[in-house]
């Protein structure tokens, strides 16, 4: 990093320095401006564990998404002098824009396939995919463990939720991770374009499972094609847009926390061992502290729609609230040494998939691939390191990830 | 004291962590769908209710006075 002093003061998630390296800035506001005032963006960023969960606990419309909860710069420097008018179904943006509680209605639409007795069924389809990446990849002694493994198993999960043919797993993948980095004019992730390419490149495929009938037999889709607003079916482009949420967070995060946790385990060999003692009964654990530690969103936003307090911050209706979801997971006062990974620390709690209205619809999905994943690899690979000169973590403002992370097979 | 478990049925996923927790006044049934055993409950269950709204990572549960 340069030169740039890290101070609270010169938090600005779209700052190079904070999209480079956020931690040591997270740190200082826990320390010296837990509730963190910014006025360029008439925003406060909550930084302590417990601040983000009290805010999140509004599931009452106090906090909507009514501006994004990802914006650019050019959105925020633009101040509200009320609460702005909530986003609705026409035009639609996509489900998790909707208050509550049609919001609930679309998101139980279609979030059967990522409870937890249906995703227990999927586990062996999932070890399925991870050996057939292994038998694949690993006779090539090098290879990309975050796209070549954990990507494509990922991807290849969300073409059977989506009812689409496997081969078009890398196809999606790639289009969908060429979305996420930043856009450099704009300063900051730029998620409207990719989404709407994304949705639109879906509605063939909703059109048609409703020519099919949409029976329930590829639920997350069907569900999405028989929900009723108002009494009226959703067009082919809304049911497009209410799934890409799932969509592309299904393909996005699991794989990256899979490749940095063994990563991370990998660096520590007594704790690696540790592990391999018994990988039955402790990948699971492993794999809590991989989500706690590897988690790649870095925050989301808020706008406040009506007069609320805060962590003892009275917040007025327009301004911005930022939940730092990565600080938080790295809190003195929640967790114990909370920059070492440790792989069987206690973890209470935890905010990776976040809490209330917007918690991660697929946060049991993912915490089964990453079992998953991270089991087989131990199992098949007994030693591994990597290139890390040839590693790359983008700077970013969304999901901080090893996007490159070269495993070498010996 | 009588109390009552409320469920915000709109928030209400069927993560079924509050089963856990709650395993007298919660289960889950084969579809993930979240069934009350028992919404009315007395002192020898507060400690299970209170966990269970704690540990919903919906934030689904609340505990209202009376029956």
């Amino acid at each position: 990093m340069g030169a740039e002093t890290v101070t609270a003061l010169a938090y600005d998630p779209f700052s190079p320095a904070v999209m480079e390296n956020p931690l040591p800035f997270y740190k200082a506001l826990r320390r010296d401006h837990p509730v963190f005032y910014s006025e360029k963006y008439d925003a406060y960023f909550f930084s302590r564990f417990d601040d983000v969960l009290e805010l999140l606990s509004y599931v009452d419309n106090t906090f909507l998404q009514s501006e994004g909860p990802i914006p650019l710069p050019r959105d925020l420097v633009v101040h509200n002098d009320r609460a702005p008018t909530p986003m609705t179904m026409e035009p639609f943006p996509g489900g998790a824009h909707m208050m509550m509680p049609v919001h609930g209605d679309l998101r139980q639409a279609h979030i059967k396939p990522m409870m937890p007795r249906a995703v227990a069924r999927l586990r062996s389809f999932v070890r399925e995919l991870a050996d057939q990446r292994l038998d694949a990849l690993l006779p090539t002694k090098r290879f990309n463990l975050t796209r070549d493994y954990g990507g494509l198993v990922s991807a290849s999960v969300m073409m059977k939720l989506m009812g689409m043919p496997l081969e078009d797993a890398e196809r999606w993948l790639d289009l969908i991770n060429s979305g996420t980095g930043v856009d450099p004019e704009l300063g900051g992730f730029n998620g409207i374009p990719q989404a709407r390419q994304v949705a639109e490149l879906v509605i063939p495929w909703i059109e048609k499972r409703m020519e099919a009938g949409a029976d329930g037999s590829t639920p997350m889709v069907d569900g999405m094609i028989n929900y009723r607003f108002e009494g009226k079916p959703l067009t082919p482009a809304q049911v497009g847009r209410a799934l890409i949420c799932a969509f592309i967070g299904g393909i996005e995060t699991a794989p990256k926390i899979v490749a940095h946790g063994l990563m991370e385990l990998n660096n520590r060999p007594e704790q690696m061992a540790a592990v391999r003692a018994d990988l039955e009964a402790n990948v699971p654990k492993a794999a809590e502290e991989m989500i706690r530690y590897c988690a790649p969103a870095q925050w989301f936003m808020r706008t406040a729609h009506r007069e609320v307090t805060v962590a003892g911050q009275k917040i007025r209706p327009g301004q911005r609230a930022f939940y730092l979801v990565a600080s938080a997971l790295r809190d003195e006062r929640e967790f114990d040494n909370p920059d070492e990974f440790q792989w069987d620390r206690p973890i209470p709690r935890v905010l990776s998939f976040g809490h209330g209205v917007h918690y991660c619809i697929g946060a049991h999905l993912a915490r089964m691939e990453v079992q998953v994943l991270v089991e087989a690899f131990m199992q098949r690979v007994p030693t591994f390191s990597f290139d890390m000169k040839s590693a790359i973590r983008p700077p970013t403002n969304f999901q901080w990830a090893w996007t490159q992370l070269p495993v070498l097979i010996p | 004291m009588a109390r009552k478990l409320m469920v915000d049925w709109p928030l209400c996923d069927g993560n079924g962590v509050c089963t856990v927790e709650a395993p007298e006044l919660l289960a889950m049934d084969d579809d993930d769908n979240l069934v009350v055993l028992q919404e009315v409950f007395d002192d020898a269950l507060l400690a299970q209710a209170e966990a269970a709204v704690r540990v919903c990572p919906k934030h689904a549960l609340k505990i209202a006075n009376g029956a």
